[in-house]
């Protein structure tokens, strides 16, 4: 009988799913990138989880988040994330964490092999670059705003979202907002630029800053990264 | 000459993709694609970013940095939601 997971190795070899299947992830945000990460990462095998998000599910949610819907209105996040993966796996080791990501303990970051950037705020995803330079940790960015997302593996020490955003509180995403849609592809996006990185694909580049423009069918490598060894 | 590429907004919304300008700084080559496409607001351009060579981001609103002779760069503005 074929394994869970035999599909995932028409891309990845068996050594590239045991590294995801041990891998400790760290989610941080549960929204409209958030929901979307931690169900294409189970669906990829990894089996540990940190999930980070302070929030609880509201009516405005509906249009775009994941694990949002009527009857989860007014339940946390981190809650309704995790019963919902279990129920797609049951051997998933799950912890936590219904706060703001500044107030976890450095220790979850020491201990993750990666981070992907969830959040929904500059400030705070320069926080996270920040943070993640300082335990040493890989992080996967991701970011949208109405048509247009971008995504980069970030290598610590990283200065690129330090760069981009300098001391700006927000985006396109306060005109043009955060459809469906946009963070579906970006969140995807993301996990396959991790896997990519996992299976140590020639193709894998780190602080690369890629943005993709769905209304025009474009995407262009902003800022050239370098091959995850180097 | 410097080639300017223009992706995501200002692409969608003012039909344009591409120019080729002197090189200067920022608000000389500000100006020039103000010259060229009038009907861009200059404040949108103020809030753009310019990546150089797939190398540099740099911010328009620091109008007095410098764009050199054979460069390739991209404006765009930055996306933060999640």
């Amino acid at each position: 009988m074929r394994d869970t997971f035999y599909a995932n190795r028409g891309v990845l070899d068996d050594k590239t799913c045991d590294a995801i299947r041990e891998a400790n992830v760290v989610v941080v945000g549960l929204g409209g990138l958030g929901g979307h990460l931690a169900n294409a990462l189970v669906r990829m095998g990894v089996r540990k989880l940190t999930l980070i998000d302070p929030d609880t599910y509201v009516q405005s949610n509906l249009n775009r988040q994941l694990f949002s819907g009527k009857d989860t209105i007014g339940k946390r996040k981190v809650d309704v994330v995790e019963q919902a993966l279990k129920a797609i796996m049951d051997d998933l080791e799950i912890v936590t964490y219904a706060e703001r990501v500044e107030a976890v303990d450095d220790a979850v970051f020491h201990q993750a092999d990666v981070v992907f950037d969830g959040v929904d705020d500059p400030r705070v995803k320069r926080a996270l670059e920040r943070r993640a330079g300082e335990t040493n940790t890989l992080m996967v960015h991701g970011a949208i705003g109405g048509w247009y997302g971008q995504v980069a593996v970030l290598k610590p020490p990283s200065t690129l979202l330090a760069s981009l955003y300098e001391d700006k509180e927000g985006g396109l995403e306060r005109d043009l907002r955060c459809p469906t849609f946009t963070l579906g592809v970006i969140s995807y996006w993301m996990v396959a630029a991790w896997a990519k990185h996992v299976l140590k694909h020639p193709s894998a580049k780190v602080n690369q800053l890629v943005m993709i423009d769905l209304l025009n069918d474009a995407c262009e490598i902003m800022v050239e990264g370098t091959s995850a060894d180097g | 000459m410097v080639k300017v590429k223009f992706f995501a907004l200002l692409r969608s919304k003012h039909n344009v993709k591409e120019l080729s300008v002197k090189p200067g700084t920022i608000e000389e080559v500000m100006n020039q694609i103000l010259e060229a496409y009038p009907h861009i607001p200059r404040h949108e351009l103020e809030q753009a970013v310019m990546f150089v060579n797939g190398k540099k981001t740099m911010h328009l609103s620091r109008q007095g940095e410098k764009v050199n002779e054979g460069d390739t760069v991209v404006l765009t503005h930055f996306v933060g939601g999640g």
